[in-house]
């Protein structure tokens, strides 16, 4: 890799054109305006914005075709993030490039089981997100390969190149690609805390957020692996690198009273986080820690996954604790990633609003399910 | 059908419709036990078809709502790539149980309600809301498969009900009274015959003792005139 040199002028030449783009992302108030327009009025207002119209009227998406829709918004935001990762020089770029590595996974994971399973070659496609590293030529070139070996052979100068060797045409077990995948997962948060730490401007209270990230994901899937009846093997579906260490995990799926319970979860960061989650999602400033942990416990007993909309308050949460870090630090890379996380999350939010009139959600559901 | 008009008052012919007339009360006795028994059978799964459907609805509500959520927090996208994770597909058993010789279907299903581990989509490139979807949609099918056994047993059940009360309503309304009016009519013919059987012997009879009056006043002897073939020639 080329180094370039990144002057304190490059960080604010990108952090304010950055800071400009997220002014003009869309406020909370554009979607309680939203929410009260009929399907085609959404679909329409979404074509008449600048910003996305280029790639609504290139789909050409109506009121009865959304998925049409939905493919534009995610057209949209690859090509945002292409445009982001051009706009960052040096090891800005390749935090960048590392961070939208989680597009690189889904999509390389999606041409893989695509190829495997005999899909037509327009349905791969159709159903590819070119938002990473891999850009959109590159993906075709990999869908065109005659096999497995030969996308696997294609990717050898990719970063997670290494956890990909096992992936091969010969008969590989059920349950491969999913271990594949978690794999590439645990080794794309591993890269990330390594670039972060690698003297970008920021990059240590990136690596902290990243942490704090990493263990709302870890704890999340730990409910999932309870609920999944898989809670024999924890380590393989647990991302290293945050502050709560794996064997902590380890020991509170092990847990099966309430004390216990209560006990290990006052000793991680997640409490505090989860209680302002509630808070905000009550709209009651009186929902204390053990409530939390009440409610926390409960679905562990049961064996039930956390609940979508107590996890889209923590992602608002864990959002606004990235603005404060990004407007404390407005010359670091953390503004860069900000925006990146904003734009995502708008895009989700127009998903989220379209696809929940479609099915007939009632608004006041829909408005839950939105990061504003 | 047998035709009262038509049928030849013999005998044998008696003892055919009454051997007919015995083996159609004991069909309908059959019949009729078969009925009731395919009724009793009926209203037996009644019950269980309709929790069978209640609960399908209720499982084709919550997918659904669990499909809309899936569909606003991960999108159409999320939800195809999950899909096509899948690596095996369930596998549906059918086999037949015999009631009342009703052969009802019996479905035994495998893999559909299946661990994490065995849905093929990985953890950490999922949300939990691809959990609930699956979940729920698993529900769902192991819910159409229940629903469709109560619903094929309770139509092929009902089909035979209809069969069999036609069967038992012929045999009641039609077959058994026709064979009896036609026993009866032979018995009331058969009877007459009888009459006019007697009543030509007896009348027989008189001729034959007056002749050989006439002939042993005549002096002849009644060898002759008592002979079969005379007897026979009738007045």
């Amino acid at each position: 890799m080329v180094e370039t040199l990144v002057t304190p002028g490059s960080y604010q030449y990108v952090c304010t054109r950055l800071q400009v783009r997220k002014t003009r992302l869309y406020p909370p108030e554009y979607y309680a305006r939203l929410l009260q327009m009929s399907l085609p009025q959404m679909v329409r207002a979404i074509g008449e914005d600048e910003r996305y119209r280029r790639e609504v009227y290139n789909r050409y998406p109506t009121s009865t075709d959304l998925d049409q829709l939905e493919r534009a918004l995610t057209a949209n935001l690859a090509h945002e993030f292409r445009q982001v990762l051009r706009m960052t020089p040096g090891t800005l770029h390749d935090l960048t490039a590392f961070y939208l590595h989680r597009w690189d996974i889904v999509n390389v994971m999606a041409i893989l089981r695509g190829k495997k399973h005999g899909l037509p070659r327009a349905q791969i496609s159709e159903g590819l997100v070119p938002a990473g590293d891999l850009d959109r030529d590159r993906l075709d070139a990999l869908i065109d390969a005659t096999d497995l070996d030969a996308v696997v052979e294609e990717l050898k100068d990719w970063p997670l190149y290494p956890q990909l060797r096992t992936c091969t045409c010969r008969d590989m077990p059920p349950g491969e690609f999913a271990r594949i995948e978690d794999r590439l997962y645990r080794q794309y948060y591993l890269d990330l805390l390594g670039v972060a730490r690698r003297g970008i401007r920021g990059g240590e209270v990136f690596a902290r957020y990243l942490r704090f990230e990493i263990d709302i994901l870890n704890m999340r899937n730990l409910f999932r692996l309870r609920a999944g009846s898989r809670i024999a093997d924890i380590e393989s579906s647990i991302v290293p690198g945050g502050n709560i260490p794996v064997e902590e995990f380890a020991r509170i799926a092990g847990i099966e009273t309430r004390e216990a319970f209560v006990d290990e979860f006052e000793k991680t960061n997640i409490i505090p986080v989860a209680t302002r989650a509630m808070r905000a999602l009550r709209s009651d400033t009186s929902v204390g820690p053990e409530q939390v942990a009440d409610l926390l416990w409960s679905r562990w007993e049961q064996h039930r996954t956390t609940v979508h909309v107590v996890e889209v308050a923590v992602t608002k949460v864990r959002l606004e604790e990235m603005d404060r870090l990004a407007t404390r630090h407005p010359f670091t890379v953390l503004p860069i990633v900000s925006y990146l996380e904003h734009k995502r999350i708008e895009v989700g939010n127009l998903r989220a609003a379209v696809r929940g009139r479609q099915f007939g959600v009632p608004n006041e559901r829909i408005r839950r399910y939105l990061v504003v | 059908m047998v035709s009262a008009e038509r049928v030849s008052p013999t005998r044998g012919e008696l003892l055919a419709i009454k051997r007919r007339i015995i083996l159609s009360e004991k069909a309908y006795t059959v019949l009729k036990r078969k009925l009731d028994g395919l009724m009793f059978e009926l209203m037996g799964r009644l019950g269980s078809a309709r929790t069978a459907e209640s609960a399908l609805y209720e499982d084709y509500v919550l997918a659904n709502q669990e499909l809309a959520v899936a569909t606003m927090m991960v999108g159409e996208l999320g939800v195809a790539i999950a899909a096509e994770s899948i690596e095996a597909a369930p596998v549906l058993e059918r086999r037949e149980e015999n009631i009342f010789g009703v052969r009802l279907p019996a479905f035994r299903v495998e893999r559909v309600a299946r661990s994490l581990d065995e849905r093929g989509y990985s953890l950490l490139g999922t949300t939990s809301v691809i959990d609930d979807v699956v979940e729920a949609h698993e529900d769902l099918v192991l819910s159409i498969v229940a629903a469709a056994e109560a619903e094929a047993a309770l139509r092929l059940l009902t089909d035979e009900i209809v069969r069999t009360r036609r069967r038992v309503r012929v045999l009641e309304h039609r077959v058994l009274p026709n064979l009896r009016e036609t026993r009866d009519t032979i018995e009331l013919r058969r009877e007459e015959i009888d009459i006019e059987e007697h009543a030509r012997l007896f009348l027989n009879k008189k001729i034959r003792a007056r002749r050989a009056e006439e002939r042993s006043r005549m002096g002849e002897p009644m060898g002759t005139v008592g002979s079969p073939s005379a007897g026979r020639r009738g007045p």
